[in-house]
């Protein structure tokens, strides 16, 4: 009603009886504009655009970036297991000549925590918040080489994760979906990390450190607790959790044109690891390893083959143990992904995955897969592959995929992912 | 906004219009009526692309004719455009010095402030005469890419007639830069920091560089007047009195498309657009400019928009383009875009970057993401432009490509080449769209040429017309005669001594049936003054 009378006032203020009709275009065109100079104002963005507007100033190139001084919300999966989790990163570079400071700080639906504060001359490409692999879904800490990191990384790490709903079905390949329990795993590690980037490609990486163990009941109240189940035989390292010196090292080489979204190239990850029992000198052992990831485009860069070898040993010393909860699992939405997270854990594990891509538009992804693996006790050999297949949907930038929604079948379950990172 | 502009500018009209005025057809639009000065804008082009692409036009909606263009359906001189090679020739020297007026940088530059983000880091300056340049270089591993495309861009649309601000291929060293104390840079993901001398030093080592050691740059002059900030491609500028027409229904921004699509300028965007207010104030006006020709030709950015050969993608398909995508995910991704198979000349001549001629389709050519403008051009609107774009010679455009200053001679001729073909199917195009008559001049008879036929796009067999007399207060057309058919391109004028006529002809092909459509020529008192075209 109120732009009637508006367009009526408009007309009527157009077209006074007493004007004489202009009589040329000039003339027209100039009382058009008189016109319109009653009614100027300032331009104003609607809501949505002054949103948009103030991310833009912030001159960040992708959603991934956007930060608030140096905090950057995320949802993340810091464990296997632990569900979505809510909290941030933090990261600021050169805050004491060339040395930064990384953190984070999660808490998940299933009450897991995550903290970890990061200090010292870190890799990263520029202002770019570092990449990063959680411990749980890769062999590796920061699954990144990249031109431009410092040659000689030397930084300190402090980390403090509550893990109060681990499972534990049992050690190799016989363990028993029926026979899942949970328990609470406390970890606290402080160590340094150091290498040498030899090329924009290959790094080499060297830490060490010390961790604290503490397990206790899990909080699942669904299933049993792991104590109720199992005896430190079935579950070695339960009754008497060790804490230990960990010796790492650890050879990236990584042709990879986008880590966190590649689609062509490979690379390869090879880790060797001594763990060094400092309470009862029982459970000490060495682990080595490899991961290696190809990515095949298929005659285009939106159909991409995408392939993973994974392989890991752990050898106890002379007359030791290697705990559960340190040893390696499958399962979950990086390995087998047709099954639980820890579904299959044992001292060795072989990983095999192969993933067709196609991509629609750069910012989309569809895939379908299949998974394979299998995990055994130390000394025996691999009995058949368990294996899953699935298909699934990821929306990405550039570099990362933001977002990852995947449904994944095999012979005990089917299984949905929402993830915040590429599966290999 | 812009529906009310237009009921201002219908309330405005006069309650006795006359079909044409004694001023008709007018060559200049006064839209440089003194105005207080409007406020600065700013856009999100997040939200343009957004909005642009996930609103689109309506496809059912009418597309109204051209707004802004005169009775005979040209577009006249304003503060959007200036008639230059499309109303007279050019001399190759004008051509080529495009629209530099003698302001070349004069050493030393001093920095007084700087960019480390964008497709383009670069800085700006002010040269020993206290000129403001805005200077933006290669990046390494493209030596000339983007700085030339940048000068021969902006040459192109200057001669077409468009405002673009001067632009210098200047060859730098360390030392011909100083910092001043108070410049600030801009670094990503930061604030702006006080410059040091290493950010200069740094920027020209991650340059491209000349043979001569030296560090190539395009340095832009500042525009004239105060900056407003981009202007949009659809409404007005609501604080700007002397803009009534809406920008998506202005002619040179519909045909822009056309000229955009012949020179692969796929970031033909708001943002890359820029107002500012020329004058006193309370005095001046708003002048409109097109900036940043850097994504032109064969220059464009990366996927992580770094300074590169123009992605295959740009020109063939929108950032966000439905219907490929739909196809893609329904086939497996086995369904491929076509344009992924063009075999690029790059980088056999990679200073001209990414750019070919035989798979260029103008129709089809897109630009990153929908343009209200582009989206509702027509084919007169395409006529028009298209036949600006035939009125570069081959002299012409090679004398412009020269600007471009490359090591490379191969890589210059092959380029000029390239825009040469893309002038022909450009032309070839929209010259097919409508009847394309033109040049009509009065004598014993009315002479006229086709343009289609001139260029041997098609056969002529004849031309059919008619004439009327018309009554300029109701419009109403009264047929004088039966029609008439002439093998020439000449309609006798009829008996009488009616001073206001119109004849309609039609243009028969064998070949070509849009030449068919009708042209109607107005004449009042021997004199042409309009020209409507059935499209």
């Amino acid at each position: 009603m109120a732009s009637i009378a508006i367009l009526a006032l408009l007309l009527a203020a157009g077209s006074p009886a007493s004007e004489e009709p202009p009589v040329t275009r000039e003339e027209v065109l100039r009382r058009q504009r008189e016109e319109k100079r009653k009614t100027v104002s300032p331009y104003k963005p609607n809501r949505i655009e002054e949103q948009f507007l103030r991310i833009d100033k912030a001159e960040n190139p992708t959603i991934v970036d956007l930060n608030w001084k140096g905090f950057y919300p995320r949802v993340a999966w810091p464990s296997r297991g632990s569900g979505a989790a809510l909290g941030a990163r933090y990261w600021q570079r050169d805050v004491l000549g060339p040395l930064d400071v990384a953190g984070a700080a999660f808490y998940s639906w299933r009450q897991y925590q995550h903290y970890d504060l990061q200090f010292g001359l870190m890799p990263h490409k520029g202002n770019q918040i570092p990449q990063r692999s959680w411990r749980g879904d890769d062999l590796y800490e920061i699954g990144d080489v990249r031109p431009g990191f410092p040659r000689f990384p030397l930084y300190a790490t402090l980390r403090y994760r509550d893990l109060p709903q681990e499972d534990f079905y049992g050690l190799g390949p016989e363990a028993s979906l029926d026979e899942r329990t949970t328990y609470r795993h406390e970890e606290t590690r402080a160590y340094m990390r150091t290498g040498i980037q030899f090329t924009k490609n290959i790094a080499w990486i060297v830490e060490g450190g010390y961790q604290w163990n503490l397990l206790g009941p899990g909080t699942a109240s669904s299933f049993p607790t792991t104590d109720s189940q199992f005896d430190d035989k079935g579950a070695p390292g339960l009754a008497a959790p060790p804490d230990y010196v960990r010796l790492s090292t650890q050879l990236f080489v990584d042709f990879r044109d986008e880590p966190g979204n590649p689609h062509k190239g490979w690379m390869l990850a090879v880790i060797g690891e001594r763990f060094l029992d400092r309470s009862e000198d029982a459970f000490s052992f060495d682990r080595i390893g490899f991961d290696a990831r190809g990515f095949l485009p298929l005659g285009s860069p939106q159909r991409i083959l995408a392939l993973r070898a994974a392989f890991l040993t752990d050898h106890a010393a002379e007359g030791d143990r290697v705990p559960f909860f340190m040893q390696e699992s499958l399962g979950g939405s990086h390995t087998l992904r047709g099954f639980d997270s820890f579904r299959f854990r044992g001292e060795r594990v072989e990983l095999y995955q192969i993933e067709y891509r196609w991509e629609p538009t750069t910012f989309w992804e569809l895939a379908v897969f299949t998974d394979a693996g299998s995990a055994a006790r130390e000394g025996s050999a691999f009995e058949g592959l368990e294996w899953d297949y699935g298909f699934g949907m990821r929306f990405k930038t550039y570099r990362d995929v933001l977002l990852r929604f995947e449904v994944a079948f095999s012979n005990e379950t089917t299984r949905y992912y929402i993830r915040s990172s590429t599966s290999f | 906004m812009h529906r009310l502009v237009v009921l201002v500018a219908l309330a405005a009209a006069p309650a006795s219009a006359q079909k044409f005025y004694p001023d008709d057809p007018i060559p200049v639009d006064r839209d440089d009526l003194p105005i207080d000065k409007p406020g600065a804008i700013e856009l999100s082009p997040t939200y343009d692309v957004l909005q642009k692409t996930f609103a689109p036009m309506d496809p059912g909606v009418e597309i109204p004719r051209a707004m802004n263009a005169n009775t005979l359906g040209e577009v006249p001189d304003s503060s959007w455009f200036r008639n230059r090679i499309g109303v007279r020739d050019l001399s190759l020297e004008e051509l080529a010095r495009g629209p530099s007026g003698g302001g070349r940088p004069e050493l030393p530059l001093t920095v007084i402030s700087g960019k480390a983000t964008g497709i383009s880091p670069g800085f700006t300056v002010r040269d020993a005469a206290a000129k403001v340049y805005f200077v933006k270089f290669d990046p390494l591993p493209h030596p000339n890419l983007s700085t030339a495309a940048e000068v021969i861009g902006k040459n192109f649309f200057h001669a077409i007639g468009y405002n673009v601000s001067e632009s210098y291929i200047v060859y730098l060293r360390s030392g011909d830069l100083t910092v001043d104390p108070a410049a600030l840079v801009k670094v990503k993901g930061a604030r702006e920091v006080p410059m040091e001398r290493e950010f200069i030093e740094t920027m020209l080592e991650n340059s491209a560089h000349h043979p001569d050691g030296s560090t190539r740059a395009v340095a832009s002059l500042a525009v004239e007047g105060e900056v407003l900030g981009p202007f949009q491609f659809l409404g007005t500028r609501p604080d700007d009195p002397n803009d009534i027409v809406p920008h998506e229904h202005r002619r040179e921004l519909r045909g822009y498309r056309v000229f955009c699509a012949w020179l692969n300028h796929d970031d033909s965007r708001a943002i890359n657009t820029l107002d500012a207010y020329v004058g006193g104030a309370g005095s001046g006006h708003v002048r409109h400019y097109l900036i940043d020709f850097s994504s032109t030709l064969g220059s464009g950015s990366d996927y992580l928009r770094r300074i590169a050969p123009q992605d295959p993608r740009a020109g063939n398909e929108y950032i966000v383009d439905f219907e490929p995508i739909w196809r893609a995910f329904y086939t497996l991704g086995i369904s491929d875009r076509a344009w992924r198979r063009i075999p690029y000349a790059y980088p056999r001549y990679a200073e001209a970057g990414r750019i070919e001629s035989e798979y260029f389709d103008p129709a089809r050519w897109k630009p990153e993401y929908p343009n209200p403008a582009f989206d509702r051009m027509l084919a007169d609107d395409g006529f028009w432009a298209a036949k600006i774009v035939s009125r570069f010679t081959d002299e012409a455009i090679r004398a412009i490509v020269s600007t471009g200053d490359f090591l490379s001679k191969d890589a210059e001729r092959y380029l000029a080449d390239t825009v040469i073909r893309r002038r022909d199917k450009v032309v070839a195009h929209y010259f097919r769209q409508l009847n394309p008559l033109d040049g009509f001049a009065l004598g014993d008879s009315l002479t006229f040429r086709n343009l289609g036929a001139e260029r041997d796009l098609g056969e002529v067999s004849g031309y059919e017309y008619e004439w009327f007399s018309f009554d300029n207060e109701t419009g109403e057309l009264t047929p004088l005669g039966a029609g008439g058919r002439a093998s020439e391109a000449r309609a006798p004028l009829p008996a009488g001594d009616s001073s206001d006529l119109m004849v309609r002809i039609r243009t028969r092909s064998p070949s070509e049936t849009a030449w068919g459509k009708a042209v109607d020529i107005y004449l009042r008192a021997k004199r042409l003054v309009g020209i409507e075209r059935e499209i």
